[in-house]
């Protein structure tokens, strides 16, 4: 995942199908865990990065190799992923209780208590929130890159975050 | 106050934006204060476990249905069956061509040519080992045995190629 992708996209982008498995298979555990941790449901997951990694294949000509490719791709997946709550009318600020409890495949995926719990309490956050703790701790994304990538400014996002991290710690300590 | 402060400087460093001015202010207190060590011990745990928690994956068919979208499946089987196809014309021709020329050509193009016949036995390597068992039919022209051998020998490669593109083919759908 460090080597730098460009060559593969280059491959991919001349009609190269073993490229694009590679580049499939470089990110779809990454996107998909994005996505499911947002979306909360193994199925609707499923399908959106199915519908994440056509786009990107569709579009990938478009891609400007000055930027990240991790950053295009997550982009992308996030507004697949913002269409899917529009399409089912769900707004995405005021979700808050939508998914209290996590998806029985994140306790059967699961190995620790320490994470059972991690997953319990990203499960309880305002999507949104939940969205910016992945992409800044687990994702590694700088405060630009989730600045860009969810359109909003960086000082809202560092709040966001603040209030995220603090909202975790309590629910991971009372758990 | 100091203890907001200090909650300040916590939520910088996670954010990694501390300087190693504050790094030793938040350090110094944190030794002194058990409040504030264990809010601190508390959240850099919780996001050390964020950034370790474990990647999921799509289910097994999911890399399929993506193959199946783009028809990387049967691009590749197209592929594999025309090299499968170019090699029995190849075949069919250089047998016809053997077996229609005359007699004196072969012969000579045997004594002196040996280059081209190991040109055209590394070509198919089976192809070589039948044509130099084949070889008494070169002696007599427009020979029917020879003819039904020439159309033996591209019916059996015909069968293995098609087998081999046919596996080729399961393998890349399954």
């Amino acid at each position: 995942m460090n080597e730098s992708p460009i060559p593969l996209i280059n491959q991919a982008i001349n009609g190269d199908e073993r490229a694009c498995r590679q580049l499939l298979n470089l990110y779809k555990g990454k996107i998909f865990s994005y996505i499911f941790r947002l979306v909360q449901n193994y199925h609707d997951a499923e399908d959106l990065t199915y519908e994440t990694f056509i786009k990107c294949f569709n579009s990938l000509n478009t891609f400007r190799q000055d930027r990240s490719f991790k950053a295009w791709l997550f982009t992308i997946a996030h507004n697949t992923a913002m269409d899917f709550f529009r399409k089912h009318r769900q707004n995405i600020e005021y979700l808050d209780d939508m998914h209290s409890v996590p998806d029985a495949f994140v306790e059967e995926c699961e190995k620790t208590r320490k994470f059972e719990k991690l997953e319990a309490a990203l499960a309880r956050l305002n999507p949104q929130d939940r969205e910016i703790v992945i992409l800044f701790h687990y994702e590694e994304h700088s405060y630009d890159e989730i600045s860009r990538l969810l359109d909003m400014p960086v000082s809202t996002i560092k709040t966001r975050l603040h209030r995220a991290r603090l909202k975790l710690r309590d629910i991971v300590t009372n758990l | 106050m100091k203890h907001k402060y200090i909650e300040k400087l916590i939520q910088r460093q996670l954010d990694r934006e501390i300087n190693p001015e504050q790094e030793r202010a938040l350090n110094e207190h944190i030794a002194d204060c058990d409040d504030c060590r264990e809010f601190y011990q508390e959240i850099t745990q919780t996001c050390l476990g964020l950034e370790t928690m474990p990647d999921f994956y799509p289910s097994p068919d999911f890399d399929h249905r993506i193959v199946r979208y783009f028809g990387w499946d049967a691009k590749s089987a197209i592929k594999k069956l025309s090299a499968a196809a170019a090699a029995v014309w190849l075949t069919t021709l250089v047998a016809l061509v053997v077996a229609l020329s005359p007699v004196h050509a072969v012969n000579s193009l045997v004594k002196k040519a040996p280059a081209v016949m190991r040109c055209l036995q590394s070509v198919n390597t089976v192809f070589g080992a039948l044509a130099r068992l084949a070889a008494p039919f070169f002696r007599s022209n427009f020979d029917p045995a020879w003819i039904a051998f020439a159309a033996v020998l591209t019916l059996i490669t015909a069968i293995l190629l098609s087998r081999i593109a046919k596996r080729e083919i399961t393998c890349t759908v399954s």
